[in-house]
């Protein structure tokens, strides 16, 4: 698992953005669905999930604002951007090639 | 319970930069969802603060990650008005002499005055750029770190020693030439080094002191 873990840690922008994709969000909520949606079998760390959103937000991919909730701590959304939009398809195209690939490329040892 | 997640965040960056208060605002609120989340799902009070403490992780590790790339240190020590001091520092060494050479066989008095005034502004100037602008010290520096540190504030390494102590030779120097030449009493002018020597001592005595308290 830990091995896979670090396969899929290089893909952390895609993971985040692609929940974006869907409707703004907030850290936790982010992070819940990328549990949900992996079926529990793979969660950021939380340092991870920091690091990755001040990244995209460097680089223009999303912006963030903090909501206003009525109870509780205010929750910090972050919105993708249409750059972002563009990066997230980029990296899926990206992804499918090199999947792809290595596919093929493994296949071969299997004799298949 | 829910007080306690909120004043373990707020220790956890206790010691962080200024600029990492929206950070820690974001992280108090994510783990405070996830902790109300974990209750909800019939988690005890105490199982959920540890749930939602460990998944934190490292805030030192993200705070360094975060900010390293732009320590604040360094752009301190390049600041122009620190430059400017030293400038205006050297260039009054250089040019406390030109009210004696200007004012001789008119007003010797006033133009040694004005030369221990030069003197005196040039390293007040030194010694308050070294004090004003000394290094914060890092939060989370190692012990190798701290002894290295302990070793810079050695009175050796004091900056506004050294600069004291390069005036006080300077100034004896001057005063034994200019006593010596107005006075002509060369046999026991000389008096003024072992002066200057006692002096420096003191003055080592007074860093060593302040620096003990610190």
């Amino acid at each position: 698992m830990s091995i896979a873990s670090d396969l899929i840690r290089g893909h952390t922008d895609a993971l985040i953005l692609s929940v974006l994709m869907r409707a703004d969000s907030y850290g936790y909520e982010i992070n819940k669905r990328i549990f949900s949606a992996s079926s529990g079998a793979y969660e950021l760390k939380e340092a991870t999930l920091y690091t990755a959103f001040k990244r995209l937000e460097e680089t223009g991919a999303v912006v963030s604002y903090w909501g206003d909730q009525d109870a509780g701590a205010r929750r910090k959304y972050y919105h993708i951007t249409l750059a972002g939009q563009k990066t997230y398809r980029r990296m899926v195209d990206e992804w499918r090639e090199a999947r792809t690939i290595i596919n093929a490329l493994l296949d071969e040892g299997e004799g298949k | 319970m829910r007080e306690k997640l909120i004043a373990y965040i707020d220790y956890l960056f206790e010691k962080a930069p200024e600029q990492a208060e929206e950070l820690k605002n974001e992280i108090k609120s994510n783990t405070l969802d996830r902790y109300d989340d974990l209750l909800s799902k019939g988690m005890s009070e105490d199982d959920a603060f540890y749930a939602a403490t460990a998944s934190i992780g490292d805030v030192n590790a993200l705070l360094r990650d975060l900010y390293s790339s732009k320590p604040s240190i360094p752009a301190e020590k390049r600041s122009p008005a620190r430059a400017l001091m030293l400038s205006l520092a050297v260039a009054l060494y250089i040019l406390c002499v030109v009210p004696v050479i200007a004012l001789e066989g008119i007003n010797d008095i006033l133009g040694v005055c004005l030369m221990f005034v030069m003197i005196a502004v040039a390293t007040a100037l030194i010694i308050y750029r070294a004090t004003a602008f000394k290094q914060r010290k890092n939060p989370d520096a190692s012990q190798s770190e701290q002894i290295k540190t302990r070793e810079l504030n050695r009175v050796e390494h004091n900056p506004a020693y050294h600069a004291i102590s390069g005036a006080l030779w300077t100034l004896a120097v001057a005063a034994y030439l200019i006593v010596s030449f107005g006075t002509h009493a060369w046999n026991i002018t000389w008096l003024i080094f072992p002066i200057a020597v006692a002096v420096q001592n003191i003055i080592r005595s007074v860093f060593a002191l302040a620096g003990g308290t610190k």
